[in-house]
């Protein structure tokens, strides 16, 4: 701490103070439209709450924007700090409104949310002021939950602490699927401006794309050419979404109103383009119980996974050839293929040894061969789950505590590795995986060659000297390590604190599915987990929505100061 | 067919090293003289052998090897010395009830006895110490059989390249080549101008340790504090402690023996897992290369931190209180026993046990399971990913998160003061994920293989029969315990399992190299 002026904070804490202050006026800007969704449900209570929030949340972003109003502008070095500050800051008040309507809202009224379904007698009672409310919202007085909620939404992850989606006020759902939504558009930012830096492999890839050598003017362009195509995206997907919902034969889908259906249309939309996960029904997407709706969100979350820099090129230039050519999105379609067969077999085979875990009725009107009932819901669930995990989504189908270890340590897979980079998944990314298994194989390929021989070698369309390819090397594989590190004490604590029903592979799942972003459960998660594992999620959200070395630069610089 | 490589030149070089193999058969058959049983086995043992190296040997007689015939011939050596190993186990368990022995009654029960040979024989070798031998005891199998398994591990130790460069002036030629190939950890340090006679000092100190031994171990028994340590036992575990193996001829491991002799195995075991060159420079009087090495200080300092985590976890009892050789809840002198001794043995993946650590409580299982992953010293003879690589990404991790901040500056790696070539960590790199990436999925590959015959692995026992045979440790959690064993796996999995200790032993680059320069075909 070198650069101490005149007795105040050092200049780069007021940079960051400044910048994460910023970011937490513009969650105020959110939370007072909240007030609005609220009103306009009628819910008083909650709009209270937002209100309260908003204008917390505003003074203590409003007072670090004025005081260091005249900080420079933030350099390289500041980015990554701002980043993970930023995400932890906004996450923690974004949790104020849940805690806060949890608080105001008189049980009474809470339990005027719970909807009249008979499956609400079955739901466990929670003690709230000396009575009990089946509302989930009660969960949100502990503020742990709350905060865990809110990391959850803002990384887009969708693991929940609402047991009982539906028992929440509408605006307490509205505020879930808008968090992701935002957060989803936030990702992208990140990853196109700020955490692609030389050496990193999405940085090579977009290069072209909206980037300039000061953060702020990059951000900004990039928030413009982002918000459009999210937008539009989302209006598409809520079409499809409404059509579908309105056209299944399941008994839930008909018994909903045309109100009721564009809501759940909306917050699904929103949820699922940005590969977040929150939903509004009970049971995720199984609620629906429909092979329609499920089709309907493979596109949305398939185009939620590929990278926004190619939506561009392909929507502005109407260049489909882009989505072959890009590296990521062709891998990223062949993995989609091959892991659907792949686990599609898996289930298939292990039918007999799972019972439970599929229904045994055909949902196709006509039969196919090889394939009975059960057989033909394993496939179903298959591709519904490996989709939903390997673009990190994280909506639920199926059963999955119930699988066999290998279906859910294939799924593990899927969401350690996660989508393409430049779009809102989790997990390492591809291009990481990619340039990790280029580096590997050029590693052997050299065994033969003199040790100073020029060697060269292609990702993509690009052709990397050996520099390039040590440094992009350099920073995928210690992210992949780290990753993994990560995952690994993660799953040994969780094993230890979680019940002793569930098994070392269902750790494992749901500190993948944490870490990932991606929001898929075994059954681990929920408000009787114990703290120290909802702790270590957030932790674990965290360090998987940055890419992990933000998060280590920022816990370093809180240690030892930027400055080397 | 060349497959881009001169296989005929790999090839006849190994006929010299299989001759070679046919004397070491000498020890087994004296002990069956000693003991008075069949001798005709290591005979007829000796003359298949024998005639086996003279005629791979007809293949090439004039070998020579450039790079590539060089990794081939490593790669080949150490699979044709584990298909060699398991001639005595065949032809002495023939017609016995031995698990290794032929079985001729059925296809299934001859490819059984066949695939178990293998995987004792490999695991002897590489210095695994994982069994399927199921009863281990004399009455079962012959004391010169048992000698055969411990002697593998011994020859293993050091590396059977490695003597050969030492002793056979061929091989010698293309020396360096070779050692690099085989050395455990990323680099190999010379010692001297000729690759020869740096492998000769390796054998010498290794021999020199291994002699000092024996020597204590049966001095106890002289001495009457180790009754059960006959000259057979302080020899068969003279045999499997410098090299990191874990094979025992006692059906209880190290229990078997009295607090005295744990106490004695201790300091060598760690021993075994120190870069042998460290204590060339020692005896040459340069004491502080050893104590300035920062692969040895982490390599104490990580020993020092887990042994007394370990320590404490006991004292305050996490073993059940009928615990073999003493209980240790609230008993210091046990708990720190007990918790020396599976460190030192599982860190640096001797395998070795004085305790069923597999009744342990979870926590301190997970300990055990976290320095099986730390391994060895580079140049020592253990196994795992050795210390040199942790300490080398570690410090890339800290450069990384550096440079993300402040991307002008250039930083290189520094180790015990000297700058780390940045081709040796992109290697190490390398290493360490295809190590992580492969024990990963050979886990889930032994968990689908065996639910295939109807046998449920915990997660536990999964991961740790991969962890164990990859990193050349033995024992596992659960049924692969210290005395449990892996007989029950089907014969694909220790298929799987013969591989992975193969290539752990290789460090993985030779192996792959060889197959891939196949698949390219240039």
């Amino acid at each position: 701490m070198t650069d101490r002026s005149d007795g105040r904070l050092p200049t780069d804490l007021e940079i960051i103070a400044r910048d994460v202050g910023s970011l937490l006026l513009m969650e105020a800007g959110l939370m007072t439209l909240s007030v609005a969704v609220a009103l306009g449900f009628g819910e008083y209570y909650a709009a209270l709450g937002f209100l309260i929030s908003g204008g917390l949340t505003a003074l203590i972003g409003g007072l670090a924007v004025r005081r260091f109003a005249d900080a420079p502008e933030p350099k390289t070095k500041h980015g990554m700090v701002i980043a993970a500050g930023g995400w932890l800051g906004v996450a923690l008040f974004g949790a104020l409104p849940l805690f806060l309507a949890a608080w105001v809202t008189p049980p009474a009224v809470m339990d005027t949310f719970v909807p009249a379904a008979a499956a609400a007698a079955s739901w466990d009672p929670i003690a709230v002021g000396g009575t009990t409310t089946v509302s989930s919202l009660a969960y949100f007085r502990d503020p742990l939950h709350a905060v865990f909620e809110s990391m959850s939404g803002w990384t887009g992850s969708g693991l929940t602490m609402a047991v009982h989606e539906p028992s929440l006020p509408r605006a307490i759902q509205w505020w879930r699927s808008f968090i992701q939504w935002v957060g989803g558009v936030g990702v992208i930012v990140l990853t196109v401006s700020i955490l692609s830096r030389p050496g990193s492999g999405s940085y090579a890839l977009y290069q072209s794309e909206a980037r300039e050598k000061k953060i702020h003017p990059s951000v900004v362009s990039t928030v413009r050419t982002v918000w459009k195509l999210v937008v539009a995206y989302t209006l598409l997907a809520f079409a499809m979404l409404f059509a579908a919902i309105r056209l299944s034969e399941s008994a839930y889908a008909e018994s909903l109103s045309y109100g009721e259906t564009a809501w759940q249309a909306l917050n699904h939309a929103m949820t699922g383009l940005t590969t977040g996960g929150f939903s509004v029904t009970d049971n995720s997407i199984a609620t629906y119980g429909s092979p329609l709706v499920e089709t309907t969100l493979l596109p949305i979350m398939v185009l939620g996974a590929i990278a926004f820099p190619v939506h561009y090129v392909v929507l502005r230039d109407r260049r489909f050839r882009e989505l072959v050519d890009d590296l990521q999105t062709r891998w990223l379609l062949l993995l989609f293929g091959a892991g659907v067969a792949v686990l599609s077999i898996q289930n298939v085979a292990s039918v007999p040894a799972t019972p439970g875990a599929f229904a045994t009725g055909s949902f196709l009107p006509v039969s196919v061969p090889l394939l009975d009932g059960a057989g033909l819901d394993a496939v179903r669930d298959s591709t519904f789950q490996w989709i939903s995990a390997l673009s990190c989504t994280g909506f639920q189908s199926a059963p999955i505590g119930r699988w066999v270890a290998g279906a859910k340590v294939l799924v593990v897979g899927a969401m350690v590795l996660g989508g393409a980079a430049g779009s809102t998944v989790g997990g390492i990314k591809i291009v990481r995986g990619y340039t990790v298994a280029r580096g590997i194989a050029w590693q052997f390929s050299r065994v033969f060659l003199p040790k100073n021989a020029v060697v060269t070698t292609r990702i993509g369309d690009r052709t990397l000297d050996r520099a390039t390819m040590e440094r992009e090397f350099g920073e995928a594989a210690i992210v992949t390590l780290l990753w993994l590190v990560a995952l690994a004490v993660g799953s040994i604590v969780l094993v230890n604190v979680a019940g002793p029903e569930f098994g070392y592979a269902d750790a494992l799942f749901e500190v993948a599915s944490a870490q990932g972003n991606v929001g898929l459960s075994s059954g681990i998660t929920g408000p009787s987990m114990s703290p120290l594992a909802e702790g270590m999620f957030l932790f674990n959200m965290w360090i998987g929505r940055l890419e992990i070395i933000p998060v280590l630069v920022f816990l370093r610089a809180g240690i030892w100061g930027l400055n080397p | 067919m060349s497959w881009g490589v001169n296989w005929k030149a790999s090839v006849g070089l190994l006929g010299v090293g299989i001759k070679y193999l046919a004397v070491t058969l000498l020890v087994p058959l004296i002990v069956a003289l000693a003991y008075g049983e069949d001798i005709w086995v290591f005979l007829v043992s000796m003359a298949l052998v024998a005639a086996l190296g003279f005629a791979v040997e007809r293949v090439d007689p004039d070998p020579d090897l450039g790079p590539r015939e060089a990794l081939l011939f490593v790669s080949l050596a150490w699979l044709a010395a584990a298909v060699i190993g398991t001639i005595p186990y065949l032809i002495a368990g023939y017609g016995t009830a031995s698990t290794v022995g032929l079985q001729t009654g059925s296809f299934g029960a001859l490819t059984e006895s066949i695939v178990n040979a293998l995987f004792e024989s490999m695991s002897g070798f590489t210095t695994t110490g994982a069994t399927v031998l199921g009863e281990i005891s004399t009455d079962r199998h012959s004391h010169a059989v048992l000698m055969w398994r411990q002697l593998t591990q011994w020859l293993g130790g050091m590396g059977i390249i490695v003597l050969m460069i030492a002793i056979l002036p061929e091989v010698a030629v293309n020396g360096a080549q070779l050692m690099e190939s085989e050395a455990p950890g990323p680099e190999l340090q010379k010692l001297t101008p000729k690759i020869a006679e740096t492998a000769r000092a390796l054998w010498l100190i290794y021999f020199g340790f291994t002699i000092v031994y024996i020597a204590i171990l049966y001095g106890l028994h002289l001495l009457g504090m180790a009754d059960n340590m006959t000259l057979y036992n302080a020899v068969a575990h003279g045999f499997t402690t410098l090299p990191t193996g874990g094979f025992s001829p006692e059906d209880n491991s190290i229990a078997a023996f009295s607090a005295v002799v744990q106490w004695v195995v201790i300091p060598f075991m760690v021993i075994a897992g120190v870069n042998f060159a460290l204590f060339w420079h020692v005896l040459r009087g340069e004491a502080e290369v050893m104590l300035k090495n920062a692969e040895f200080r982490a390599y104490a300092g990580a020993l020092a931190v887990v042994t007394a985590i370990l320590a404490v976890l006991l004292f305050r009892g996490a073993a059940p209180a009928i615990e073999l050789g003493g209980t240790t809840q609230g008993v210091a002198g046990n708990s720190l026993r007990q918790a020396a001794f599976q460190i030192g043995s599982l860190l640096n993946s001797t395998g070795y046990a004085t305790a069923d650590f597999v009744e342990w409580d979870t926590d301190a299982q997970i300990l055990l399971m976290f320095a099986m992953f730390i391994g060895g010293s580079a140049g020592s003879t253990g196994g795992g990913v050795k210390i040199v690589r942790w300490l080398i990404v570690g410090k890339a991790i800290r450069r990384e998160l550096f440079t993300s901040a402040h991307p002008d500056v250039v930083q290189p790696i520094r180790l015990s003061g000297s700058v780390v070539d940045e081709d040796a960590i992109r290697g190490i790199m390398s290493f360490t994920i295809l190590y992580i990436v492969l024990f990963a999925v050979s886990a889930v590959l032994l968990s689908l293989d065996a639910a295939r015959i109807g046998i449920q692995l915990t997660m536990l026992e999964s991961t740790s029969a991969s962890l164990a045979t990859i990193g050349n440790i033995g024992p596992g959690f659960g049924r692969l315990g210290p005395f449990g064993s892996y007989l029950f796996f089907p014969d694909t999995s220790k298929l799987l399992m013969v591989f992975l200790m193969w290539i752990g032993r290789l460090e993985i680059v030779p192996v792959l190299a060889v197959f891939i320069s196949a698949v390219d075909g240039r």
